[in-house]
This record gives C-alpha cells, structure tokens and sequence, in this order.
C-alpha cells in the first residue's frame, strides 16, 4: 500500500470517528431529555437529584441559533442544540483536541476575558460557562460575568460546584484521558446561587463526590440576559468616589447645592436628572415628612423613585442620610 | 365472560368532574369487571362524557321536571308569589310531585334493575332526591346493593332552597338503605367506625392512589423549588368565599410578614379568585387531572385546607373527608388547615402526619410551624416526602385502600 492511500485511510478513518462523536455528542446532549419544571420565575432555586440536573437545567433554555461556548474543556455543551455553536477554549491541548473532535464546530484559542471584552454588546444569543467560573479570581469571574451579560442576547449559562470546591491540576489523574493539565485546571473561588441576579438557579446538593467520600452540590444559574438588568437610581450629595462611573440609564437625582462633578452629571441624559435639596432634607432630620412634602422642591418625586427602585446608590454622607430615612419610613 | 355490575350515579365516571375522577379510577381499577352505568342526571350535566373502557352506558334518567309536569311547576310558583298563604300551598304541592315523580323515577330504575341479569348494583349517593329514588328502586329490584356516599345528606340539604322539612324522613330511608347494603363506602374512618359501630358493613374508600414503588427513597427525585422571601402555598379545589379560607391565608400571610417573607397562593380550581390583600398574592391556574397536579404542586412549601367550622356543618365535617388533602400528602406538602377540633381531616392528620400538621383556627404555633416551613432544608423536605408517601401506602393506595372492594366485587358480582 503506498504511503498516499494509507493516509487518506487514515483521514477517512478520522472523519468517521469525528462524526461517530458527532452522532454520540447530539444523541446524548439534544434536548430531546429536557425536563420541564413549569411555574418556575427569576430569582427562584429549583433543588433536584444530580441524576436530572442536566435535563432539569434544560428544561429552562429558550431555543437560540447562536451560542458561544466559553471554556468547554473537552466536552462542548449539550444542553442545547445550536445552528452555530462556537468554542473559545484558551488551552492549547484542550483546543487542539477540539479542533479534531468537533471539525463543524468554529473554535478559537483564546481566554474568555479577552474574547469577551472584544465582543459586541448583544452579539450572541446565549453564552455558556460551563465549570468555567470557578478557575478564576472573584474579582475576574465577575468581570466575566458582567461582559458575557452584556454580550447575550438571550441568556448566560453558569455550571459551577456549590460554594468552594477545591480542586488541583495535580490530583487530577488522566480523569481527562491522555491530555496534559496546567493551572488553568485549578478552582481558585467558590460560588452560590444568591450571586447570580437576574437567574433561575438548578441546584444538586451532591453532585460531586470526591476521593475522600466528600461530597460537593452543583448549581446551573440561567440568567436573563435579555433584560439588561433593571436601571440604577443614584442620589449624589457631595464629592463622587473614585472609580465610580456612570451608566445610561442611571436615573440621577442631584442636591442643588452639588456642582464638584457637573461634568460627570454631563454625561448622564438630562432627561434622567432631578434636582432635590438632599442635604438640606438630611439636615431636617427631625422634620416630620408632611412638612417636608410640602415645603421642598421635588420632595415628591425623589419619594416616588426611591418607592420604584430597587438598586439605589448614594453618594456622599447627606446622600446616605436621605436614603436611611426612607427605608426608616421617615420616622 | 366479565361479571356485570351496575353503577347507578348522579355524577358521571368522568375525571373531568372531582367526584367523577374517584369513580373513574375506581372503574378502570377493576378491568375484569364490566360496569353498566345508570346516569341519574339531576344537575343537567352535558352528555359528552368519557367513561372507562370498561364502563358503558346503560340508560339515563332525570329527577326534573320536564315538559308539560315543569310548566304545571312553574305556574304553581307564580300563583304562589302573592301571598304568604299561597305559597305554603304551592310549596305543598311541588313538593307532592317532585316526591311522586322521584318515587316513579325509582320505580322505573327497579324494574329496570330487576329485568338484568346483574347481581350487584352499586348507588352513589349525592343528595336527598337520590336516597328517596334508591329507596324505592332497592326495595323493588331485589339485586345486592352497595351504597357509596361521600358527604353526610345533611350535608347536601343545609344548601339553599333544599325541602330541610324532609330531613327526618330523608335520614330515615337512608338508615333503612345503609342497613340494606351489603357493603356501605364512606370517605372517611370516622364515618366507617360509625357505621361498623352500628352494625352495617362499611370500608372506607375514595381517591386512593396507585402503590408507591419505593417509599424510603420516595422523595429522591422530587423537584423542589425555594424563594428566600416568599413561601409558596397551594390551593386546590372550590375558590369559596367561606370564613374558613380567608382566615387562613390572612393568619398564615400575616405571620409570614412577620417574618420579613411574603404568602404567595397558587390556586388550582376552576374558580376565578380575585381576592385582593396585602398579606397574600394568588396566582390562579385552573383545572388540572389528577397526576399532573401532584407533580406540579409537589415542587412547592405549603398546602392549605380550609373546612367548614360552622355548627350547622358539624355533621359533614365530622364524617366526609376532604379528597384534595390526599393529593396534598401526595405531594409531601405540610398541610396548614383552619378547621374546628375533631373534624376528621384534623383527627387523621394530627394522628398520622402531626410533625407537618397544624390547624391555624385552633392551635397556637402558627409562627413556628411557618418558621419551620420557611427554614427547611431540601433534605428536610425530602424527608417529608417520603413520611408522605409512606402514610398515602398505609392508608390510600390500591392496596390498603382498594383491593377490599376489589375483592368483594369479585366474590359478589
């Protein structure tokens, strides 16, 4: 046999298995083995056995065409079947044998943080990390996290052990088959369910078990992208924090006497501004709040948006004093 | 060749109807037996209904006026109206005639019995117009009788214009058609201890359930659901406007407010509910068949069972049995009820399912039931899922609950 068609034997023979693991990856992961749990809502936990975690969490998917896999290791996601199905996996080993394994599937090498600020706002349908979160720092899973909020369209999907679960890339064995480990594979941070917002949460209590007959839950957090989050109300009394940035659809409501930082206020729309006396309202503190109803400028109106919001920030002590008297109910 | 029974009823085994779904399940429960029903329609139900396999209409009768014998009723209504005197005629009357065409109705339900080749013929109780046309139809048909009752007839004649002159009489049938029956069915054990300690045959049978393949690891694949502030209660079956109901979930909404949390009902039922408060929300979401219900409620905290505190209604809640607590402990949900002391839901549960029972109108502890309620932990509520499951095995499966019946059909049919 010449050389020439023992390689094409070999090409053929790894197209097929390519597409025997195609077969097996669809068969197993299609959602054909969803369960459906009904009258579930944002904010809710549904706990189930770690046998039906999986079907339960893809009950919760909503059908998109485009998704994007951060991080899948060497096993892409099998909750949902997607037209297009991109994987960013910024482990050479790990991508290579991607590339093999999965040769219909786009896949890029490259770290989630670094695919995710290049990306556009709302490009994607749904974003998947899946044990992703938990190989990185607090501060950078939520950096993350925030990025793959605002690149979804639809929703962000998070697979993470509940609470720290420690994991070295030295114990790991060949649990992986043949493929080398790096530090990438170690859990630096541990999550909850309560930190993801905007999510229903699927929770197994003992989903994994370790060597040492510990046992460690594991949660899905599917978060509703497509909201964007509900807009901030920000009171502004005195000098701003340092780092403290505004958003769009901040709703501002400024003391009038406040003019350090009228540049940033530039920067919000004025359609969002109110001017209120904070200070002088945080100075009548033993004013009852019919006087002040009637006495002060747009007393009204700064009751009626600190009633609407839930996410409220106050900047500055007359500020903070303001918002303390309303949740006290102006006692 | 199937052995034959008859099934005379006022509701239809139809699990479209509450009453309907345990006689349906009863039906399909037996196949080896062939049922012919005798539709007594007294309430005007539409005919589209859907029956075992094994079941098969048999003939249809009707307790109302129709035709010529209605406008004659009509008229003797009318002519009553003027005067107080009038009317007690009138009234005599009427009831003259609904009593002569029920006794004719039951004659003619006899005969009709008596010409089949059945041995056995089973009437289902709903009401005092029922008992008076089993009455005559028992007495003539000659055939063994099985009397099913779910609700004390006293029960059905407290409502609104029902004749409660005719109570003595209707009790008195009744007795004579209980002491007849070869077998008495009653929902309750409260009502077949009664009637054992009377000298009837009585087994207690209702909405039992299929036999739990493993109790101990019941709970394991139970999807639960948890909110950090809202406790989910569920409501199954009538959205009336008694006290009992609106008590509850006041008591139960105002002790979770207490507790920074808030009482979110969900209502299964083909009622509307619009009641408005600042301590509860209801989310409705109306009829669903049996099954499927357990599993949609089962993921929630509560279960609420509201029943008749009222004296006028001490009979009927001393001996019936609310069938929707079964599905209750079907779901392993903790039952909250506000019912008076001794009414059997509260005797049975507090004796058998005490750890996940209180009753809001007579206990103290609210707070700490609902504390408990509010802080369970997942294994807790597993846990509680099983002791459910394991007490639904004991008491209403197939079973406990009717392989007895099953057996005597058998040897009597």
């Amino acid at each position: 046999m010449s050389n020439l068609s023992y390689e094409s034997l070999v090409s053929e023979n790894r197209i097929l298995q390519n597409q025997a693991a195609q077969l097996r990856y669809f068969l197993s992961g299609s959602r054909f083995g969803a369960q459906v749990v009904e009258d579930v809502e944002l904010g809710q936990t549904v706990h189930c056995h770690r046998d039906q975690l999986h079907q339960v969490a893809a009950g919760f998917l909503r059908p998109v065409n485009v998704c994007v896999d951060i991080g899948p290791g060497l096993r892409p996601q099998r909750l949902l079947q997607c037209p297009v199905h991109l994987l960013v996996e910024p482990f050479a080993p790990y991508a290579e044998k991607l590339v093999a394994t999965y040769p219909d599937k786009p896949i890029l090498r490259m770290d989630a943080l670094t695919y995710l600020r290049g990306a556009f706002s709302k490009s994607v349908d749904t974003i998947f990390m899946c044990d992703v979160i938990e190989h990185l720092k607090k501060d950078d899973g939520l950096q993350m996290l925030e990025h793959a909020i605002r690149v979804a369209r639809e929703q962000v999907v998070i697979f993470t052990p509940l609470g720290f679960m420690p994991q070295h890339y030295s114990e790991l064995g060949d649990i992986w088959g043949s493929v080398e480990h790096s530090e990438l594979q170690n859990h630096l941070s541990g999550w909850r369910p309560e930190e993801f917002a905007n999510a229903v949460h699927v929770v197994s209590e003992d989903f994994h078990s370790s060597p040492t007959g510990e046992t460690f839950g594991a949660f899905y957090s599917i978060i509703d992208a497509s909201k964007g989050g509900s807009p901030r109300l920000v009171l502004v009394s005195e000098g701003m924090q340092e780092g403290f940035e505004f958003e769009p659809r901040d709703v501002v409501i400024a003391d009038v006497m406040f003019s350090e930082a009228s540049w940033k206020i530039n920067s919000v729309p004025k359609r969002n501004l109110i001017s209120v006396p904070l200070q002088l309202i945080a100075e009548e503190s033993l004013t009852p709040a019919p006087i002040l109803r009637n006495a002060i400028l747009n007393f009204n109106a700064l009751e009626h948006y600190l009633n609407r919001f839930e996410n409220v920030v106050a900047l500055g002590t007359p500020a903070e004093v303001v918002l303390q008297r309303h949740r006290n109910g102006w006692k | 060749m199937k052995s034959s029974i008859f099934i005379v009823t006022d509701v239809p085994p139809d699990p479209g109807y509450t009453a309907g779904q345990v006689l349906h399940t009863i039906i399909a429960s037996a196949p080896d037996i062939h049922f012919q029903l005798v539709w007594i329609n007294q309430s005007g139900l539409p005919g589209h209904v859907t029956v075992p396999a094994n079941c098969s209409f048999s003939s249809v009768l009707n307790l109302e006026f129709t035709g010529f014998w209605m406008r004659v009723a009509h008229l003797l209504a009318r002519v009553g109206a003027p005067s107080p005197w009038l009317h007690k005629l009138s009234m005599i009357v009427r009831t003259a005639m609904w009593l002569a065409k029920t006794a004719l109705t039951g004659v003619r339900l006899g005969l009709y019995l008596r010409r089949s080749p059945a041995r056995l013929a089973w009437f289902v109780v709903q009401g005092e117009k029922t008992v008076l046309c089993y009455a005559v139809a028992s007495l003539i048909s000659g055939k063994k009788l099985v009397l099913h009752q779910w609700d004390p007839v006293t029960w059905w004649m407290t409502h609104k214009n029902r004749p409660r002159k005719l109570v003595p009489l209707v009790r008195a049938l009744l007795e004579r058609l209980e002491r007849r029956a070869a077998l008495n069915i009653v929902p309750s054990d409260a009502w077949r201890d009664r009637l054992l300690a009377e000298g009837k045959q009585c087994i207690r049978l209702d909405n039992f359930f299929p036999d739990p393949p493993d109790v101990a690891s019941a709970g394991q694949h139970t999807v639960l659901v948890s909110e950090p502030s809202v406790v989910h209660a569920v409501f199954v079956g009538q959205f009336y406007s008694n006290n009992e109901l609106d008590l509850l979930l006041e008591a139960a909404g105002r002790a979770l407010g207490g507790m920074g949390k808030s009482l979110l009902v969900h209502y299964f039922g083909y009622g509307s509910p619009s009641a408005t408060s600042r301590y509860y929300r209801i989310v409705s979401h109306g009829a669903l068949p049996r099954d499927e219900l357990v599993k949609r409620i089962s993921k929630w905290d509560l279960a609420l069972l509201p029943y008749p505190t009222e004296d006028r209604f001490a009979d009927a809640s001393s001996l019936s049995f609310p069938s929707k607590s079964r599905l209750y402990l079907a779901a392993g949900l903790p039952i909250l009820s506000w019912t008076r002391k001794g009414a059997s839901p509260d005797t049975f549960y507090r004796q058998w399912y005490g750890e996940h029972y209180h009753n809001a109108g007579q206990d103290e502890g609210l707070d700490t039931f609902l504390e408990k309620i509010a802080s369970a932990t997942q294994e807790q509520r597993r846990g509680r899922f099983s002791a459910a499951q394991d007490l639904l095995a004991k008491k209403f499966s197939y079973s406990s609950e009717f392989v007895p019946f099953k057996n005597f059909l058998l040897q009597n049919a």
